[in-house]
C-alpha cells in the first residue's frame, strides 16, 4: 500500500509540474478568449441562459442550426396562456429568476423530464449492473448496493448544498454562494401563476434543472466505485463520496457550467461533462485505487467475473441513458439536441468496432467486454464534444476513444501499477481527456457559433485532473483518520457482501 | 483456508491438465469433493511436470491441511456426500457438455489475472 501511495505521489508531482507549465498559456489564451465581442459562456446550458442577448450559440432560439424554431419562438410549442406574461427582465439575468407559466416550454420540459429519468437510469441501474457483472460474485451485491446508496446520499447532498455551489454565482469564479441552501428560493405559486427558473435554463422550471443536474451529481461519483470494487469499507465509502460529492464535483461543475464560473468564463468546452463527470470521476478513481492498494491476490489468481451479461445489459442501459445525458445537455428540445444524439450515437459504434478491432489484432480473438467497453469509452469521449461537433468529428472521436481508452485499460494501467478493478481512469479519465481535447479541434463552428481553443481545452481538461486527485487524496487521508478505508483481509476474502451487508448471492 | 484461493488453484490444475495431456476436469467438483481432489492431485503428480506439482502440492495443503506424503485414504463419506458424488458422476456420463462449459471457463480464468480487459 505503501509503494503505492508513494508512485501516486510521484505522479501528481509530475502532473503539478506540467500543470504549472501551461499556466502561462492558459492566462494568455483566456485573454484572447475574453478580448471579443462577448466572454463566451460554454455551457449549452450556459448559451440557453439568456433569452434576450444575442447569444451566440445554442439554445431553443439562438442556434444556427436549429431548423425548428422561429425566430420569435423561444419556447417551441407555448403553453396555453394562463395569465398575462411577466415582462422579461431588462438585462441578461445571472441569477435565479421568477417567471410566469407562459413563459416555460412545454417541449423542452417534456424533453427534460424525459432526459432526467434517462441519466438517472444510468446509474440505477445501469450502472449498478455494468459493474456488478464485472466483480467476483462474492461482492456482487456491495458493488450493486454502493450505486444505489450514493444515488440516496448525493440527492439529499444535492438539495441541502451541492445545487447552491454549484449552480449560483459565487463571490469567486472558484464556488458558487450559499443562497440557495436546502434549495432556498425554489418556487412555484399556482395563484400567481409564477415559478422559479435557474438563470441557465430560463425555458424549464427549475425544479425541473435540479432534478437533472442532480443525476449528473449522482453518477459521477458512482463512476469511482468500479476503481475500489471489492476492498472499500461501506461506512467509509458513504464518507468519502459524501465529502467528494460537496469538495470535488460542485466547484467543479461551478466552473465548467455556471457562467461565471473559473473555467466557462475563460471559454472551456464542455457539453455534457467530459470535464465534470469523467475526468474528475477518472482522477478520483485513479487515486481511489493508490490509496486503497491492490485486492489480495491481483496479478496473482483470476478475478473471474460474476457475470457479463449483467455488464452488457449495463452497458446498454448507459448508452441509452446518454442520449438523456447528451441530448439532454441541450436544455432544450431542439436541433442542436437532435445533433447530440446522433454524434453520440455515431461516436459509440466507431469506439467500440475500434476497440474490438484492436482487440482482434492483438489477442486474436473479440469479448463481450470488449465490444462494452469501446461502446463506453466512445460515449464518454463525444460527452463533451456532443454539442459542438459534426459528424466527421463524431468518427474521428470514437475512432481515438477505441484506441486511446483501449491502452488506457490495458498498458497504461500496467504502467500506472494500479488495480483500477474496473479500469475507471482507463475509460473515464483516458476518454474524459481524449474527448475534452479533441472538442477543441473538431469543435463546428456552425453548430454551435463558437470558436474552440485547442491549448485551453487540454489545460482545462488536466487542470481539473489535477484538482480532483489532489483533493480525493486529502479527502481519503481524512477518512483513513477516522474510519479505515480498507476492509481486513480476512474480510476481503470472505467477500464484501457476508462481511459488510450479512448477504450473499445464492 | 481460502475458498477463492483453492478454486484459482483447482483452475490453474484444469488448465495444465487440458493444455499437457488434453484431460478435462471439474474444476467446481475438485474443490468440493475430497475423493476427487485426491484423485486428480494423484494424477497431477504422475505427470511429473514441475509447475503442475507445485500446484498440487499446493491444493493438498488447501483441502487437507499439510502435504503429506502418503495420502490417507479417503475418509468415509456421509450418505448424503455419496449420493452427490453418484449423481455427479451420473451427470457428466450423461451430460458431457456440462463438462465442457466448465472447462472453457477454465480456460478462460487466465486471463483476468491482473485485469479484466
Amino acid at each position: 500500500m505503501n509503494r503505492g501511495k508513494n508512485t501516486l505521489y510521484r505522479w501528481i508531482l509530475v502532473a503539478g509540474i506540467m500543470f504549472s507549465a501551461t499556466l502561462p498559456a492558459l492566462a494568455e489564451t483566456s485573454l484572447t478568449t475574453t478580448t471579443g465581442a462577448v466572454s463566451v459562456p460554454v455551457n449549452p446550458s450556459t448559451i440557453a441562459a439568456d433569452p434576450n442577448a444575442p447569444a451566440p450559440a445554442g439554445g431553443p432560439s439562438a442556434s444556427p442550426t436549429d431548423m425548428s424554431a422561429t425566430p420569435a419562438d423561444t419556447t417551441m410549442s407555448p403553453t396555453p396562456t394562463v395569465v398575462a406574461p411577466v415582462p422579461a427582465p431588462p438585462t441578461a439575468p445571472t441569477a435565479t429568476f421568477e417567471v410566469g407559466f407562459d413563459k416555460i416550454s412545454s417541449g423542452d420540459t417534456a424533453w427534460m423530464l424525459t432526459s432526467t429519468a434517462l441519466v438517472l437510469l444510468m446509474t440505477i441501474p445501469g450502472l449498478v449492473l455494468f459493474y456488478a457483472g464485472m466483480v467476483r460474485k462474492k461482492n456482487v451485491l456491495s458493488t450493486a448496493l454502493q450505486s444505489f446508496a450514493i444515488c440516496c446520499v448525493v440527492t439529499v447532498l444535492w438539495v441541502l448544498i451541492g445545487y447552491s455551489l454549484a449552480f449560483t454565482p459565487g463571490s469567486t469564479p472558484f464556488l458558487g454562494s450559499f443562497d440557495r441552501v436546502l434549495l432556498n428560493g425554489l418556487s412555484y405559486i399556482k395563484a400567481t401563476s409564477q415559478l422559479s427558473v435557474n438563470h441557465i435554463a430560463p425555458t424549464i422550471p427549475e425544479s425541473v434543472f435540479i432534478m437533472f443536474q442532480m443525476t449528473f451529481a449522482i453518477i459521477t461519483p458512482a463512476l469511482i466505485v468500479g476503481a475500489f470494487a471489492e476492498r472499500m469499507r461501506f461506512t467509509a465509502m458513504l464518507i468519502f463520496m459524501s465529502l467528494w460529492s460537496v469538495l470535488v464535483y460542485a466547484p467543479v461543475a461551478h466552473w465548467v457550467w455556471e457562467p461565471s464560473g473559473l473555467l466557462a468564463s475563460k471559454g472551456v468546452l464542455d457539453f455534457a461533462g467530459g470535464t465534470v463527470v469523467h475526468i474528475n470521476a477518472g482522477a478520483a478513481g485513479l487515486v481511489c485505487a493508490y490509496m486503497l492498494g491492490p485486492r489480495t491476490g491481483f496479478g496473482k489468481v483470476p478475478f473471474i467475473p460474476y457475470n457479463l451479461v449483467y455488464t452488457l445489459v449495463g452497458a446498454s442501459l448507459l448508452w441509452v441513458g446518454w442520449f438523456g445525458f447528451n441530448a439532454g445537455s441541450a436544455v432544450a428540445a431542439d436541433g442542436r439536441a437532435g445533433m447530440a444524439m446522433l454524434v453520440t450515437q455515431i461516436a459509440a459504434a466507431v469506439a467500440a468496432l475500434t476497440w474490438i478491432g484492436i482487440e482482434y489484432f492483438i489477442k486474436s480473438r473479440i469479448t463481450m467486454l470488449g465490444f462494452a467497453s469501446g461502446a463506453v469509452a466512445g460515449l464518454v469521449a463525444i460527452t463533451p464534444a456532443s454539442g459542438f461537433v459534426n459528424v466527421n468529428g463524431a468518427l474521428a472521436i470514437g475512432l481515438a476513444a477505441g484506441i486511446f481508452c483501449y491502452w488506457g485499460a490495458t498498458a497504461l494501467k500496467r504502467l500506472l501499477g494500479a488495480d483500477d478493478a474496473l479500469d475507471v481512469f482507463g475509460i473515464h479519465g483516458i476518454g474524459g481527456l481524449v474527448g475534452a481535447i479533441l472538442t477543441g479541434v473538431f469543435a463546428d463552428k456552425a453548430i454551435s457559433g463558437l470558436d474552440a481553443n485547442l491549448m485551453l481545452q487540454t489545460v482545462a481538461a488536466f487542470g481539473t485532473l489535477i484538482y480532483s486527485a489532489v483533493m480525493t487524496l486529502i479527502i481519503l487521508t481524512v477518512v483513513n483518520m477516522f474510519v479505515g478505508l480498507r476492509i481486513d483481509a480476512e474480510e476481503e476474502h470472505d467477500g464484501l457482501d457476508l462481511t459488510q451487508h450479512a448477504e450473499r448471492v445464492m | 483456508m481460502s475458498a477463492t484461493e483453492k478454486l484459482s488453484v483447482a483452475a490453474l490444475i484444469g488448465v495444465i491438465l487440458r493444455r499437457r495431456i488434453n484431460r478435462t476436469i471439474d474444476v467446481k467438483w475438485l474443490v468440493e469433493n475430497d475423493a476427487y481432489a485426491r484423485e486428480i492431485i494423484k494424477i497431477s503428480r504422475e505427470q511429473k511436470l514441475e509447475d503442475l506439482n507445485e500446484y498440487a502440492d499446493h491444493l493438498e495443503k488447501l483441502t487437507f491441511g499439510e502435504s503429506k506424503p502418503n495420502m490417507a485414504p479417503a475418509p468415509a463419506q456421509s450418505m448424503e456426500d455419496t449420493a452427490k458424488a453418484d449423481i455427479h458422476e451420473w451427470l457428466k456420463e450423461t451430460e458431457p457438455e456440462v463438462e465442457e462449459k466448465e472447462d472453457d471457463a477454465v480456460l478462460d480464468a487466465s486471463k483476468y489475472i491482473g485485469g479484466l480487459r
